[in-house]
């Protein structure tokens, strides 16, 4: 007993040599990334960008806080190469734990992504629920632009992607959830895709860029279309608002919200695999002029008119997805699940070639009174 | 050497004989040891009393007037004194004046002699208690006689059960102790255990309750304290409803109250006197800054040494910056500011209390913010430091909550070195310990380890008063309260 205490002591004295300061992190002594982007420079270089921010509290008249940013860039072959060169460039440690948006430059997007996402899955304190962008041009350009207009505006970009997720216009990725994209087969997936407006002088989403085999086709689709391709997914959010024109000369338009939404795919195989896809949309009028919605005639006219235009509005989607071979939709996992030996026949790079979708779509509305 | 020429001179004399010259003897022939001859009209008595012991008025009307007009020599039915006895033994006189007594003698007559009370009181007045203040509760607080004391409790506890049984401690110097439980409601166990314990003191003075604590509790290495200390009789009283014991020691305020589980100190009488869910709530509100005030501080050093990824964006912003002019690591960041509040707490103790409140201006908020001024603390330092003192003070037992702050300091270390895993094995420690500790045989940490679902009702829960049991539910009395609501279903039954 007595020679079991002394060990427990003498282990209670050598456990701090073990584990020790070493791993410690000091908060005072790092510089924290508030975002990231990624670019592909000549001679397959990868180029880093990233702004780290620092707040200063002013002592002489207590709580002003003044926020200034810096811009940081560094080179290297790899991208862990390129970070070390940014952290020789900086004081203190150069720490990408807090950055809450990647972007990715085109170049590299079209290019294999997981070659730039790999340093940041191996750093244990990445924050995993960062959100990633792709941009029209480098990242560098929108990052220097960010750095120099949106300094007070907080955490711009990641605001900006996260409302127009909530909003259903892009697919809800993080760093996190992209990794089952890019390791499963059978699942393609899209980007917020950021550009740079001229004239306004503001970055803005653009739309979801479509991805096909980890890499950027280079197409990208409407944030409309992009919410339509989210509710034949089954994964919009809350909010799902659409409008279409129902006619051109009078200029009557109606928007709806799509308050559920019910899919029926059957998969069967001829000569290529067909998919039929029945999407069921209740959805709820938020703005239809015209009004007269509590007599069922109009609101049956309204019903199939909707339906109409959706149906055609689908075929045009699936066309354009066809073109990319970008299987957002998924379709591909589905056959892996429940008709493998379809799958077995048509799997390889390309598999998408060999599915045709047939959309229908049917709309119901729920609810198109206005409420007091 | 001399002590010892003095013992051998008082040994020489046989102790067991009651004589005036022996007793003078034995207390060194002090000056206020007097010695009064009355004669009345058969006797002459020698009275032996110690002068500043005795209340001279007292002394006077109740014991010296009645002796001179004695007709019979039947004292114990003339003399007005509260108390009479009868000695044959030298030691007992001897006790006897050292309380108060005089030692009432006839000259020439028996060895026997009376011993009458007439002692002297400081008595305070009954006061609202300093310690322990309630919003709702009794204004009364124990005082520092063991008398009074013991009526405080009896007034508030009427009950046939309460049973006293009285102890003199210390070899050199004597202290009375009083040990107080309900008979029925108390494990005979307890009151045997506290028994022997009491009797295995033999310290050769009791100077507090601390030096009664430190000799029958169960475990001395430990911070947590096992013996509840309270100065309100309402609370002592309801404790030994609850089947505890009580012990009450002469000259002291504080009450001991055993055995004491690690809840017990969560308690106050306003929880029973509001409404059963704001008592609920402030219980909970008292655990939940216990918890505050332990982890606190060590969370804050893991948080910007170890893990600041965790902490939201802007407030990585807002912290680093103004770390960024602290020279110090964190550890020693914090540790320097605990340890300036301490400062201030202990010093601010011994102040009167109008000085106290400048004080408290100069050393909380000057101190404080110069401090971070200066670059030697930071803003997220200061917080931490400040908001873990004012949890610790929600503590109502101040024992309970110098438990966190002592331990606060090790889990900050811990914290310094290991982040996160630290506090979680400090942490760990803590259970284990707290697992492990009893109060004369009861499990400390009691309705968690071992469980005891049904004992939350009163512990982190207070439920309303007719849901509680009526009777320990070991006891053969147990019942429940429910009946207390049955005018309920009268009523719904009744003619209306």
């Amino acid at each position: 007993m007595r020679k079991r205490k002394t060990e427990l002591v003498l282990l209670f004295f050598i456990l701090p040599l073990l584990a020790g300061c070493w791993d410690e992190r000091l908060l005072k002594n790092t510089r924290t990334v508030y975002l990231s982007g990624f670019d592909l420079v000549e001679e397959g270089d990868y180029q880093i960008t990233s702004i780290l921010r620092d707040m200063n509290i002013s002592e002489s008249s207590r709580g002003e806080i003044s926020i200034s940013n810096k811009l940081v860039t560094g080179n290297g072959s790899s991208i862990k190469e390129a970070s070390v060169t940014i952290d020789r460039s900086v004081a203190g440690n150069y720490d990408p734990a807090k950055g809450r948006v990647l972007i990715l430059g085109i170049d590299v997007a079209k290019g294999d992504i997981y070659n730039v996402l790999d340093a940041l899955y191996r750093d244990p304190r990445v924050d995993l629920n960062a959100k990633i962008a792709v941009t029209d041009n480098s990242a560098n350009e929108i990052i220097t632009h960010l750095s120099k207009n949106e300094v007070e505006k907080g955490e711009y970009l990641y605001e900006l992607i996260h409302s127009s997720e909530i909003n259903s216009k892009i697919q809800d990725i993080t760093l996190r959830s992209i990794r089952t994209y890019l390791f499963d087969e059978g699942k393609d997936f899209m980007l917020p895709y950021l550009s740079k407006d001229e004239s306004d002088d503001e970055v803005k989403i653009n739309g979801a860029a479509l991805f096909h085999n980890n890499s950027f086709t280079g197409q990208f689709l409407s944030p409309a279309e992009s919410t339509f391709l989210l509710l034949f997914m089954g994964k919009q959010s809350k909010k799902a608002l659409l409008t279409e024109r129902l006619d051109e000369e009078a200029s009557v338009s109606v928007s709806y919200n799509v308050k559920n939404v019910s899919r029926e795919l059957k998969l069967k195989k001829e000569e290529k695999v067909h998919a039929d896809i029945m999407l069921q949309l209740d959805v709820e009028i938020v703005d239809y002029p015209p009004n007269h919605l509590y007599k069922q005639e109009v609101i049956d006219s309204l019903e199939s008119q909707l339906s109409m235009i959706l149906t055609e509005k689908a075929d045009t989607l699936f066309k354009k997805l066809a073109e990319n071979q970008s299987d957002v939709l998924g379709l591909g996992r589905e056959l892996v699940a429940f008709h493998p030996s379809i799958w077995k026949e048509i799997k390889g790079e390309n598999y998408y070639e060999h599915i045709l979708v047939h959309p229908k779509v049917k709309v119901n509305i729920r609810n198109g009174k206005i409420m007091f | 050497m001399r002590l010892k020429r003095n013992n051998s001179k008082k040994s020489l004399i046989n102790q067991e004989n009651l004589s005036i010259e022996n007793i003078k003897l034995q207390l060194n022939h002090t000056s206020d040891l007097k010695e009064r001859e009355i004669h009345s009209d058969k006797q002459t008595y020698i009275i032996l009393y110690i002068n500043s012991l005795v209340d001279q008025e007292k002394f006077e009307s109740k014991i010296i007037k009645p002796l001179t007009k004695m007709e019979n020599n039947d004292i114990s039915n003339e003399l007005y004194s509260q108390e009479i006895s009868t000695t044959k033994s030298n030691k007992t006189a001897i006790n006897g004046l050292l309380d108060g007594y005089c030692l009432l003698m006839e000259k020439g007559g028996s060895s026997e002699g009376f011993l009458l009370k007439a002692n002297a009181s400081t008595d305070r007045e009954v006061a609202e208690p300093v310690v322990e203040k309630t919003i709702l509760g009794a204004k009364v607080g124990f005082v520092e006689s063991l008398d009074k004391n013991v009526f405080l409790l009896r007034a508030v506890t009427k009950s046939p059960d309460f049973t006293v049984k009285n102890y003199t401690l210390g070899s050199s110097t004597t202290t009375n102790v009083s040990l107080i439980y309900l008979d029925h409601m108390t494990d005979p166990e307890i009151v045997k255990k506290v028994d022997q314990r009491i009797k295995s003191i033999t310290l050769d003075s009791i100077r507090s309750v601390g030096d009664i604590q430190d000799c029958i509790e169960d475990h001395t290495v430990t911070p947590f304290p096992q013996l509840l200390l309270t100065e309100r009789p309402d609370k002592a009283s309801a404790n030994l409803k609850d089947g505890r014991v009580a012990l009450i020691l002469d000259g002291s305020p504080s009450v001991i109250i055993l055995p004491a589980t690690f809840m017990t100190f969560f308690q106050t009488p306003d929880d029973y006197i509001t409404r059963w869910w704001l008592g609920s709530f402030f219980r909970f509100i008292r655990l939940f800054s216990y918890i505050i005030a332990l982890i606190l501080p060590a969370s804050y050093v893991a948080f910007v040494s170890f893990h600041y990824e965790v902490i939201p964006l802007e407030l990585v912003y807002s912290l680093q910056s103004s770390l960024s002019y602290v020279p110090f690591r964190p550890f020693i960041e914090l540790m320097i500011m605990q340890l300036s509040f301490e400062l201030l707490r202990e010093a601010s103790i011994r102040l009167p209390p109008s000085v106290a409140t400048t004080f408290g201006i100069v050393g909380g908020l000057v101190v404080g913010t110069a401090m971070v001024e200066a670059g030697i603390v930071s803003y997220g330092g200061l917080i931490v430091v400040a908001l873990t003192s004012v949890a610790s003070f929600v503590q109502p037992n101040i024992e309970m909550s110098s438990s966190i702050r002592v331990l606060g300091f090790p889990l900050m270390l811990l914290a310094s070195i290991f982040g996160f895993s630290g506090i979680v094995i400090g942490v760990l420690c803590v259970l284990i310990h707290l697992s492990r500790l009893t109060s004369f045989g009861f499990p400390y940490f009691s309705p968690f380890v071992p469980l005891n679902i049904k004992d939350f009702k009163d512990t982190i829960l207070r439920v309303p008063s007719w849901m509680m049991y009526k009777q320990p539910k070991d006891s053969p009395h147990f019942k429940r309260e429910i009946q207390s609501r049955k005018w309920k279903q009268d009523e719904s039954e009744g003619p209306y």
